[in-house]
């Protein structure tokens, strides 16, 4: 896998993130795109790291878990991304209903909450846990916007 | 729409001075379910091996979940052709710390030798209504590991 694959799934997380600050500045309204966004950005940070390391791609998501959990390297990635995606499945998939607790994102976390739990604190941890040698190249960890 | 009740299985599960005690409400439909379940996914594997192990993972799962009572509900189902450990949690509001606890399990069971076989992700659920969970258990296979008196 040559390195313009990682510098290409660095470009797509590098979109996702100017989508990701559009959606925070708008996070009362959208919580739940806040955590699908801050999710899609990490897959393309893990993607251009697996492509650095590994030399190839993964072909779906539950490819992707299972080489990070499986990998000691990636545990700490692993640890933030695995709750990363339980959240974008329930902003996607969850369906309201009257008969649980839940009966919509916002029940799962409150607007002022989706930022620091899922930018701030899961999608930061997973790029800081990837932006150090071996994970990604001098030149992609220069080129990945991050977030602050 | 929910998922019909003869497609869950019970398995009752009791902690007697300590010790896991895991019982199938029906043995016979455990066994066939597995079978099929081997068939379908893990053809190639030793089939009283994967048994094994699939056991040895019950017992995980329920060993976590004994020390928990924020779990209103537990179920193993299958999602792309592997396990699934979903969890129903007793309340709506996301807790990072249950998060985390959950990542400790998924990574514990990733790493265990003896488990090698069973390939198993995990994902907790906000409290929800039966209607509201159909979407992520399997329309065939779905285990519910329910705590009866020891």
């Amino acid at each position: 896998m040559s390195s313009s694959a990682e510098q290409d799934h660095i470009a797509l997380a590098n979109r996702n993130h100017a989508a990701l600050l559009y959606v925070m500045d708008r996070a009362k309204d959208f919580p739940e795109w806040v955590a699908t966004i801050a999710f899609y950005k990490s897959v393309q940070v893990i993607e251009a790291s697996l492509v650095y390391t590994d030399k190839r791609p993964s072909h779906d998501h539950r490819e992707r878990l299972r080489r990070l959990k499986n990998d000691n390297r990636y545990q700490e990635t692993f640890k933030h991304y695995r709750p990363l995606f339980e959240a974008s499945l329930i902003a996607r998939y969850l369906r309201n209903d009257s008969g649980g607790g839940y009966s919509a994102f916002s029940d799962f976390i409150a607007s002022d909450q989706v930022v620091n739990q899922f930018v701030s604190h899961r999608l930061r941890r997973i790029e800081t846990s990837l932006c150090k040698s071996p994970f990604l190249s001098k030149s992609a960890r220069e080129a990945l916007d991050r977030v602050e | 729409m929910s998922v019909a009740t003869d497609k869950i299985l019970q398995l009752n599960w009791s902690d007697s001075d300590g010790q896991v005690v895991i019982t199938p409400e029906d043995e016979d439909r455990f066994s066939l379910r597995i079978g099929r379940v081997i068939k379908a996914c893990h053809a190639a594997v030793e089939e009283d091996e994967f048994k094994g192990q699939f056991n040895l993972l019950l017992k995980t799962l329920v060993e976590w979940l004994r020390e928990r009572r924020d779990v209103r509900a537990a179920y193993v189902t299958l999602r792309d052709g592997e396990f699934l450990f979903l969890v129903v949690r007793n309340e709506a509001e996301y807790s990072a710390e249950f998060a985390d606890n959950l990542s400790e399990l998924d990574l514990k069971i990733a790493s265990d030798h003896d488990l090698k076989l069973v390939k198993l992700d995990t994902l907790a659920l906000p409290s929800v209504s039966s209607d509201g969970l159909a979407s992520f258990m399997h329309p065939e296979f779905n285990l519910i590991l329910r705590e009866t008196a020891g």
